[in-house]
């Protein structure tokens, strides 16, 4: 299916940047059923977007029972917050448009790898319940995503950062930008149910950024899934011969989200 | 179903008045005459009983899988820490020593273990010794190391845990120091030998935190270990090999079975 533009108008958009407007492309099964969607942010060190990380995911996806999208958001020189408020707004247009896409409007998970992980674990952290007021109706409707599915993420842009995201997002890498925008610090009460997986021998995003996600989690009751395996660098998306062993992990998530009637 | 001593005779610190059998195995061996890695059990029980769900059941799962295995029956309180541990290690050493009659690689010899028997499992995999040459037992020269290990929901740190009566069984102290119980929490006693390790766990434990497995997989993953940790989020403590109320965690024995399968079993 073709990408559908984000916004009419694209907010803080500047075409000397050299980059698309934001869209989603739609991947949704043709059955006719029901079913949850997941919307897949590709990695890429907010510098670029990594094509196995986009289109690949989503048709597994589907293999899977879900509807999914593949959001293309915008990296640097855009910095933070323009890449969430792409997310935001990627959550918000599918939940508007859920009864058309044969979606329910809670059962809207959001996946992300590396950077992109980053980017989706800022969307399960940092949402709103929409403004009632807004003169857009996809604004007035809530952007929480219903799941968050972090794929050897960056969560800290701190210790156990990696450094080439950090700066892309933050422009000037502070400690102090930093410690206010590490999600795991952000988790609270009403953070989503995760599913988080990482390889043991990441090389670029520690698996720190993980663990300390999934401890997050656990100290304020949220369900949780985490999924380490031993071997793997960095970037396997499906997993390949080079990480035995990761090659589960699309089947453990879809056993996550059924148990969360997706 | 056959049971086989750990010490033929003379098993030490034996007490008749405890009431309890001497510590033994229960093998369960695949009969297909070819050679198969295997993995012995302990089941969990607080160390005051061994949980059924948590042995005969498993060793057949395993043995579905492929593996030879060994259900240990350690002995439990008023049985002290020392010397259930030394049961744990007797087994380890005993399969070894008879490895090639029961169709098994010396090197393939695994362990695991639920709750307690998580514990005795991570106990296993870091304080481990090579036997001694001197023994007149010959098992007793023969190393208790596993090749790999296998805690569930385990009580790996009984620093952080702070069950009271728990920190006094495995400290042996009334009044346990930090160092007391760093000493008997594999945590703490992590090391580059530590064998492969697969950890699972279920995030709404309410007995076991999620976070003990989490932090061991940590330290092992930080010693250059071959590590897999799997949290589910559903599902009370003890729940074997899954129940309906834990939706997911059904998936770990295969998990494992391929974690086991990938390093030669």
């Amino acid at each position: 299916m073709e990408p559908v533009k984000l916004w009419d108008v694209t907010p803080d958009f500047d075409p000397s940047f050299r980059q698309k407007e934001p869209t989603l492309t739609p991947f949704l099964l043709k059955d006719g059923k029901i079913h949850g969607c997941v919307i897949v942010c590709p990695g890429g060190g907010y510098s670029h977007k990594a094509a196995h990380e986009g289109a690949p995911i989503a048709e597994k996806l589907n293999a899977l029972g879900f509807h999914a999208f593949v959001l293309d958001y915008r990296v640097a020189p855009y910095h933070f917050p323009v890449p969430l408020q792409d997310a935001q707004r990627a959550i918000r247009f599918v939940r508007y448009h859920a009864e058309e896409y044969n979606i329910p409007a809670d059962k809207i998970a959001i996946l992300g790898f590396s950077a992109g992980g980053y980017l989706i674990c800022n969307t399960a952290v940092m949402w709103d319940q929409g403004n009632p007021d807004a003169d857009d109706p996809i604004d007035r409707v809530s952007c929480r995503p219903d799941a968050f599915i972090p794929c050897y993420a960056v969560v800290s842009l701190g210790l156990f950062r990696h450094p080439g995201t950090a700066e892309n997002l933050l422009g000037e890498h502070t400690l102090t930008a930093a410690r206010t925008l590490s999600c795991d610090t952000l988790v609270n009460g009403l953070t989503p149910p995760a599913f988080i997986w990482h390889t043991a021998e990441d090389q670029a995003v520690p698996v720190e950024n993980s663990l300390r996600l999934a401890k997050a989690l656990l100290a304020w009751n949220i369900p949780v899934s985490l999924h380490v395996f031993p071997y793997g660098a960095h970037g396997i998306g499906l997993g390949r011969e080079t990480a035995p062993l990761a090659e589960d992990w699309p089947e453990l998530l879809r056993d996550f989200l059924v148990s969360l009637g997706f | 179903m056959t049971e086989i001593k750990l010490w033929e005779t003379d098993t030490p610190d034996f007490d008749p008045s405890f009431g309890q059998p001497e510590p033994t195995l229960t093998p369960m061996l695949l009969s297909d005459g070819q050679i198969h890695g295997c993995m012995l059990v302990f089941p969990g029980g607080g160390y005051t009983h061994r949980a059924f769900h948590e042995g005969i059941h498993v060793a057949e799962k395993l043995n579905s899988m492929g593996f030879h295995a060994f259900v240990v029956n350690y002995r439990l309180r008023p049985y002290s820490m020392q010397t259930v541990f030394s049961d744990a290690k007797r087994a380890v050493r005993f399969v070894r020593y008879h490895a090639k009659e029961y169709g098994i690689p010396e090197d393939k010899i695994g362990v695991m273990g639920f709750s307690a028997g998580g514990h005795l499992t991570g106990l296993l995999g870091t304080l481990f010794d090579a036997g001694d040459p001197n023994a007149s037992d010959l098992i007793d020269r023969v190393s208790c190391r596993p090749d790999a290990i296998a805690p569930c929901y385990a009580a790996l740190d009984h620093y952080q845990r702070r069950s009271p009566a728990m920190m006094q069984y495995v400290s042996g102290k009334e009044h346990p120091l930090p160092a007391d119980l760093y000493a008997v929490s594999p945590t703490y006693r992590v090391s580059p030998a530590t064998p492969p390790c697969f950890l699972w766990h279920t995030g709404a434990d309410e007995t076991v935190p999620a976070e003990l497995a989490i932090e061991f997989g940590q330290r092992c993953i930080e010693n250059g270990v071959p590590t897999s940790i799997h949290v589910y989020p559903f599902g009370r403590h003890g729940i074997g090999l899954g129940i309906p109320e834990a939706p997911g965690a059904e998936t770990w024995p295969d998990l494992l079975g391929k974690f086991l399968h990938h390093l030669g079993f």
